[in-house]
């Protein structure tokens, strides 16, 4: 039986990394929020980490699964031009296809990619969080761009199944990790006045760290409509990982949530290994 | 319009470094070739970096903005910003008045 051990958010803005790279203000604060993170992950000593990611329209594009999992040995990244170092990524390939039989039969129509690229939300993540890449993972991809998405509540019924596999599965520490923008919008048509990105809804964002730090998922997912994603951008559906993820464990108030109010999203930590601290 | 042909000449953009340097050397050429087929109004929507028409025939922006992320279509963010903002100027218009876009 795996132990969920913590749970973990944080942002996957592209030309992050090479902001903290060039110091400044700026890049000091980014990087004092994503140590934060790591240092409460590295905290409760994860052996896997289970990250539930978007995918940019970058590995899925001709054909869209709603929730698809990798499991190959490995899978290098990113895929998608983003000025990164490439890495190759160790999956968990045996428990990702435990994780995949779980599901099935749980219910949950979740593709099986044999040959997963990964993208810059998987690897800007990771390479704050464990720079040196020597935690396998499991990719579970949702999509979050090709409406129509999946509904806030089958991404909870999902997140809760994820939970019951890896409780099934073999004894490991394991942490769950989301990444995603709770409002954003790129190059469509409501951006900003000023710049070709915009945040269409920032009271929305507002509203979900307010009851995520209340421990509200059941008024998070209810007040989580495809309207209302659709009225926070283009991107926003990036909220449907952090509801797979905070359905994972018997969810609770994080131990600390900070809101990047001008990029519409946050970094969060739910360290939840006895004996953990922050 | 197509919106998936021409999101993938979009994508090809990201993901294939070769296309990328076609379509900035012969356009033309690297259009006709794309799968599948791009309409002569697709063709020509895109060479000349129409983003606004490109959208409104349902194009999705993050892919349509990889053509100024690589300044192809003599795009830049601005005038890229500039040209979507301007296609929608009455949407814009509608959702600012009823709160639904600062």
């Amino acid at each position: 039986m795996a132990e969920i051990v913590g749970a973990f958010a944080l942002p996957h803005t592209p030309f992050f990394p090479a902001l903290v790279r060039a110091g400044g203000e700026a890049g000091q604060e980014l990087a004092r929020k994503y140590e934060r993170v790591a240092a409460a992950f590295r905290e409760v000593e994860p052996e896997v980490i289970v990250f539930f990611l978007p995918d940019h329209l970058a590995d899925n594009f001709q054909t869209i699964p709603i929730f698809d999992i990798g499991a190959a040995p490995s899978a290098s990244g990113p895929c998608d031009d983003t000025e990164h170092p490439g890495h190759e990524v160790t999956i968990a390939v045996d428990r990702a296809i435990a994780l995949h039989r779980h599901l099935v039969a749980d219910g949950f129509d979740v593709a099986l990619a044999r040959e997963p690229r990964l993208d810059h939300a998987s690897i800007v993540p990771l390479e704050f969080l464990t720079p040196a890449f020597q935690i396998p993972i499991v990719p579970i991809r949702i999509s979050t761009f090709v409406r129509p998405l999946p509904t806030a509540q089958r991404c909870r019924d999902v997140g809760r199944s994820v939970r019951g596999g890896l409780e099934a599965g073999s004894p490991a520490r394991v942490a769950v990790l989301a990444t995603g923008n709770f409002s954003l919008e790129i190059g469509g048509p409501r951006m900003s006045e000023t710049h070709y990105t915009g945040i269409p809804d920032p009271s929305w964002v507002e509203r979900i760290v307010e009851l995520m730090e209340a421990g509200e998922l059941d008024q998070l997912v209810a007040e989580a409509t495809p309207e209302r994603l659709e009225r926070a951008g283009a991107e926003a559906g990036e909220l449907l990982l952090w509801i797979a993820m905070l359905a994972s464990f018997d969810f609770c108030p994080p131990a600390f949530v900070e809101l990047q109010p001008q990029f519409g999203q946050a970094f969060a930590a739910w360290p939840l290994r006895t004996g953990a601290a922050v | 319009m197509s919106a998936y042909a021409v999101e993938k000449v979009c994508r090809s953009v990201v993901m294939d470094a070769g296309f990328r340097e076609q379509l900035r050397e012969e356009p033309s050429r690297a259009l006709e070739a794309a799968r599948p087929a791009l309409t002569e109004s697709e063709r020509r929507a895109l060479i000349d970096g129409d983003v606004g028409t490109l959208s409104r025939g349902g194009a999705s922006g993050f892919l349509l903005w990889q053509l100024s992320r690589f300044s192809l279509f003599g795009l830049d963010d601005a005038l890229y910003a500039q040209r979507i903002r301007a296609a929608y100027a009455d949407e814009r218009a509608r959702m600012r008045a009823a709160g639904e876009l600062p």
